[in-house]
């Protein structure tokens, strides 16, 4: 089997770092989308995606990361996407204004100061 | 009275005895050596209809081979095969059975048959390796190498039971063997064959060939394989058939192989900027693959990175609702069709189910996706099937809105 994704563990802790790599589709997005919710423990208060190395993503990607946002939010747990400016997967957020729904930030370290910044 | 007339006639009859003899002898060197002519051109005949006359031709792949038969006899053995699977993979296979002359012949014959029914059952190359062994008689000897190629990704599975590894020739100059465990169908007590996979980089070159290639009396067989990896790394591979010829001079250098030798190269295929064309099952691995062919393809459109990944994206939402909406359990496909010119690139998505109604709210999403990406979306439901076509304007860069 080919992997067209890996989701790795960044840090744990209070505020959990993932990093999702490569590809989400069709064929791989249940299974990213529960690689994802698995890393974040009930401890957490807020989850960064770093989604720097994410190649594609697509209205499925869309869906898993709006949906993931949904899931973690009944769980009074807060998510935000480190995506850097002007690559095709920021646009396609922008284009899909995900960017209202989900916090987006440019840098991890952009996410805790940002993260701190919030009322816990 | 016999001993009487020996003791009479002893030289006469001595002197006719071995004319005799040296008659019989020659009548049977005769028949001997027209036995020994009829089975060398029984091996070539059997060996002629074994082998494939033509490859076959096929989308994204460019293949050429040889067979050299050895001087003063071919030995009957060697075969190479190429033969697409269900799953759309190609399957690419060589072999050479120990032994000689018709009997050889026989069992490459009897192996490559069986080989192609197991592959074309859809078996893995490990599943096909373990029941070819199982067809092997007692005495029966063969290596084999079995790739299954992915021509869109090329990513290949492959087995080897006891056959010189392939090679593959990377477009940097480097060049990799084919590397995996397993000793010779045939082998008494084997029961499996492992199978390994890699990702190639196109454009590269895979060369299968059996062990004629790098056998020499005057040299060793390391000396020769160091002096194959010299040969394919200088030698140019935009044409694979005179690559093969340059090769095969480079090797032998004039003199004959001692042993019969069989060559399959196989590259990707030089693509056509103005035209795309790939069928796939619809199932949700296509998606991967069809990315991985528009990204070979679109740049030589003269679409820019951004235009591309917005094609690419465009059309995989397209394909996704082909999947999704594909009916039955297997054996659905989708097609995927473009043509280009400096104005911009059409491309077609059509498959043959219906789409249902909208569930959730990612079919809208991808439909808004489309819309967004390209200049034109037209989708035509039809009564066989439903047909996306996209437009895409190379002109200016038109900004999406």
């Amino acid at each position: 089997m080919h992997e067209l994704a890996a989701v790795r563990i960044v840090q744990e802790g209070p505020v959990a770092v993932v990093a999702l790599q490569g590809e989400v589709d069709l064929s791989n997005v249940q299974e990213v989308r529960g690689e994802v919710l698995d890393a974040v423990p009930n401890s957490a208060r807020a989850l960064i995606l770093n989604l720097s190395d994410a190649t594609y993503l697509d209205s499925q990607g869309i869906g898993m990361l709006l949906d993931i946002t949904h899931r973690l939010r009944t769980r009074q747990q807060q998510l935000l996407l480190v995506i850097p400016k002007h690559t095709p997967v920021w646009s396609l957020l922008e284009l899909l204004s995900v960017p209202n729904a989900i916090p987006v930030v440019g840098s991890t370290q952009e996410g805790v100061r940002r993260l701190a910044d919030l009322p816990t | 009275m016999a001993i009487m007339s020996l003791v009479h006639l002893p030289v006469a009859a001595l002197v006719i005895e071995r004319k005799e003899t040296e008659e019989q002898l020659r009548q049977s060197e005769d028949r001997f050596r027209t036995l020994y002519q009829r089975e060398r051109g029984t091996v070539k005949v059997l060996q002629r209809s074994l082998l494939p006359t033509r490859l076959p031709d096929l989308p994204g792949l460019s293949i050429a081979s040889r067979y050299i038969p050895a001087i003063p006899e071919p030995l009957g053995g060697d075969w190479f095969d190429v033969l697409p699977l269900p799953d759309g993979r190609i399957s690419l296979v060589i072999g050479d059975v120990a032994g000689r002359g018709v009997e050889a012949a026989a069992v490459m014959g009897k192996l490559r048959n069986a080989l192609r029914a197991y592959a074309l059952e859809g078996h893995s190359p490990k599943v096909v390796m373990e029941r070819l062994h199982s067809v092997m008689a007692p005495g029966e000897l063969a290596s084999v190498v079995l790739i299954a190629l992915d021509p869109t990704t090329w990513r290949i599975s492959y087995v080897n039971a006891g056959h010189v590894p392939p090679l593959v020739l990377n477009s940097g100059g480097t060049v990799q063997h084919l590397t995996s465990k397993g000793p010779p169908l045939g082998t008494p007590l084997q029961r499996s064959y492992e199978e390994r996979t890699a990702r190639l980089t196109p454009p590269c070159t895979l060369l299968l060939y059996t062990d004629g290639l790098i056998e020499t009396r005057q040299e060793g067989i390391l000396g020769r394989l160091r002096r194959l990896e010299e040969a394919v790394v200088s030698l140019p591979r935009d044409d694979l058939d005179s690559f093969l010829s340059r090769l095969i001079e480079e090797i032998f250098n004039g003199t004959s192989p001692i042993d019969d030798v069989a060559l399959l190269a196989v590259g990707p295929a030089v693509l056509d900027p103005r035209r795309f064309r790939l069928e796939l099952p619809a199932e949700p691995a296509s998606l991967a693959t069809l990315r991985g062919a528009l990204r070979q393809w679109l740049p030589l459109t003269g679409a820019s990175e951004d235009v591309a990944s917005g094609i690419i994206l465009a059309v995989g939402e397209a394909a996704t609702n082909a999947i999704v909406h594909a009916y039955g359990p297997s054996h659905e496909r989708f097609l995927v069709e473009a043509t280009a010119d400096q104005q911009g690139i059409h491309i077609a998505v059509r498959d043959r189910g219906r789409w249902r109604a909208p569930r959730g709210t990612s079919r809208g999403r991808g439909c808004e996706i489309m819309r967004a990406l390209m200049d034109r979306v037209d989708i035509t439901p039809g009564a066989d099937g439903t047909t996306v076509t996209l437009y895409r304007s190379l002109q200016v860069e038109t900004p999406s809105a």
